[in-house]
């Protein structure tokens, strides 16, 4: 398992139409423990998913390091950077399941490169499927179901591997209250056998985050933390 | 036998069956069709050569005024025999009548002078009014009786049928009495249609050619197997000409085929983003289309060229034939060479798969040098 995520000084700087840069990351430093659920809040557009997205390797910052267990993740090639992503769970904001495969298989997808048979790959993505509620949809596809199935099956699919980071993005969106409690404590669970588990969202009561998480607020692309 | 990618890759094939199948069948086809336009004129030429090969090295026919004329067997012989150089001489009697189907090719046997190629295949010589037809002869409405139209118009008794492998030599021949044949195309006794001369070394055959028209007393015609091969040569570079042409249509079919597959896996980058989001790697990728891919062009490709072998080796020949040559009759077996056949198979097989292989890299490749989420970003709308 993890000991952490550190970001030093991240920026990221998307063109705009009037050959201007906006600064979505401005020089974010914070460090994401193992053992307790991060939540990042802010506003819409406030950069939350590009934090994210960064974290997980899905894109490069402009400047700045995300640093893991002493190894600057950020600067790798994309090979290293695939390889390690197999380390992580993502929960993205628009679940990305693959319409074509079904519940099961997009659970199985991130278990198959991995050299083990199909077998296990089946049971293991079975028991993921379980802890989330969604056993009995196994065999459903995924374009067959509503909003808060899919953001399960995208939760069942992020955790299945054990992975010792997961980054989740609005996991709870389409979820209601009671599922949102039984998510976040699965997330939490993760969290404490060493995982680093980092949610960005926004609107979350958090009240209802197990645990003693660490909440950061991202305003004006600087990350500021505040107590729950 | 089986690893998890592999069946996750055949898996993935049979999610969309009606396409997979489409593009197996297409890729069937279309192999068949350029198989068989590469087989057929290698085909015939590996046959003709092994024709000539069997031919012998000079064939000297008498001329006259009105063209040939019967040679004297004796005179001829001795003649021949005399020239330094010439190991055997065969005087030859055949000639070409009509059949029930069509023209064919007759031939009086001596039985102390049968062809190397029929060694073997006779059991018994043919008696006055027998005779022995070759593989691709049709006999009309009775099995068993034969009507041949030359000089005279008669009927003869089929004894035996020559066996299909040596069809290549004997397919449409009718083997007969020496006195049965001179009479069908009316060469008086003692007289030959030809001399089939064998020479001691293969070079040899052009140096003692003046010596040989010298060595008769009347005017003679030569024809050395190179000559023929030459001729042969000239006519099967035409057909191969028309075959390059009607490759054109099925090569351009197979570069559609080749950027629709391209284009349809380059339609797949969100997918092939959220796969590396999930710590796929671009080698996985790739591993997982090539033995997608694989997976139907190998067997498409196997089939296909066993199909465009059957149509040019088998019985499908016929229908080669009759688009090619124009043959309405069953045509005769064509020589199968070994290293030919398999320059053509590896043709075959990298026309179709080496660009069926590139389709399947290059959205890999295009995916790894782009960023996962941009990759992903045009599927956010699912």
């Amino acid at each position: 398992m993890s000991s952490g995520i550190t970001c030093r000084d991240l920026c990221v700087l998307f063109p705009m139409e009037n050959n201007k840069n906006r600064r979505v990351l401005d020089k974010v430093n914070a460090r994401f423990q193992a053992g307790e659920i991060s939540i990042v809040t802010g506003s819409v557009g406030a950069g939350k998913t590009t934090l994210l997205n960064i974290l997980a390797g899905l894109a490069r910052p402009t400047a700045g390091e995300v640093i893991v267990n002493d190894e600057r993740v950020s600067r790798w090639t994309g090979p290293h950077r695939d390889r390690w992503r197999r380390q992580a769970g993502i929960v993205f904001q628009h679940d990305h399941l693959l319409h074509d495969l079904t519940v099961l298989e997009n659970v199985m997808l991130p278990l198959i490169p991995l050299g083990r048979t199909l077998s296990t790959c089946r049971s293991q993505s079975m028991e993921a499927l379980k802890k989330v509620g969604m056993l009995h949809h196994a065999s459903s596809f995924a374009n067959s179901l509503s909003g808060g199935e899919r953001q399960k099956t995208a939760i069942a699919r992020a955790i299945v591997n054990q992975p010792g980071f997961i980054f989740a993005d609005e996991p709870f969106a389409h979820l209601d209250g009671e599922s949102t409690r039984q998510m976040m404590d699965l997330l939490h669970h993760h969290a404490c056998q060493n995982a680093v588990v980092i949610i960005a969202a926004h609107g979350l009561n958090l009240d209802t985050i197990p645990g003693n998480p660490l909440c950061c607020r991202l305003e004006n692309g600087v990350l500021n933390p505040f107590n729950s | 036998m089986f690893n998890t990618m592999q069946i996750w890759a055949f898996r993935d094939l049979l999610r969309r069956p009606f396409e997979s199948l489409l593009l197996g069948i297409t890729l069937i086809l279309t192999v068949a069709i350029l198989g068989t336009l590469l087989l057929f004129p290698r085909a015939l030429h590996d046959t003709l050569n092994t024709l000539l090969e069997a031919a012998p090295a000079i064939v000297l026919r008498r001329l006259d005024p009105t063209g040939f004329s019967p040679l004297p067997v004796q005179a001829s012989v001795l003649a021949a025999e005399k020239v330094i150089g010439v190991v055997s001489v065969r005087p030859r009697i055949w000639g070409v009548v009509h059949g029930p189907d069509g023209p064919l090719t007759i031939m009086g046997i001596l039985e102390e002078k049968i062809p190397e190629a029929l060694a073997g295949a006779l059991t018994r010589l043919p008696e006055p009014g027998e005779a022995i037809i070759g593989f691709g002869v049709s006999t009309g409405p009775s099995a068993d009786t034969l009507e041949l139209k030359g000089v005279i118009s008669r009927n003869y008794q089929v004894i035996d049928r020559l066996p299909e492998r040596t069809s290549m030599f004997t397919h449409d021949l009718v083997l007969m009495n020496t006195g049965d044949a001179r009479e069908l195309i009316g060469i008086p006794k003692g007289y030959a249609c030809d001399l089939a001369i064998d020479v001691f070394h293969e070079n040899e055959q052009d140096a003692i050619l003046s010596d040989l028209i010298d060595s008769f007393p009347w005017p003679v015609e030569c024809v050395t197997r190179l000559q023929s091969q030459g001729l042969f040569a000239g006519s099967l570079n035409r057909g191969r000409t028309l075959v390059a042409i009607a490759v054109i249509p099925a090569v351009l079919a197979l570069c559609l085929l080749v950027s629709v597959n391209t284009r349809k896996s380059m339609g797949r980058q969100s997918d092939l983003g959220i796969m590396k989001a999930m710590g796929w790697t671009t080698g996985d990728i790739i591993r997982f289309q090539l033995y997608r891919e694989l997976s139907v062009c190998l067997p498409s490709t196997a089939v296909g060229i066993c199909l465009s072998f059957v149509l040019v080796y088998g019985p499908g020949a016929v229908w080669a034939a009759d688009f090619f040559l124009g043959w309405k009759t069953l045509p005769p077996s064509l020589y199968l060479e070994t290293t030919g056949a398999a320059a053509v198979v590896l043709e075959m097989a990298g026309l179709i798969l080496v660009p069926m292989i590139a389709s399947v890299f290059l959205p890999a490749l295009k995916g790894a040098a782009s960023d996962v989420h941009d990759m992903i970003k045009d599927a956010g709308s699912r």
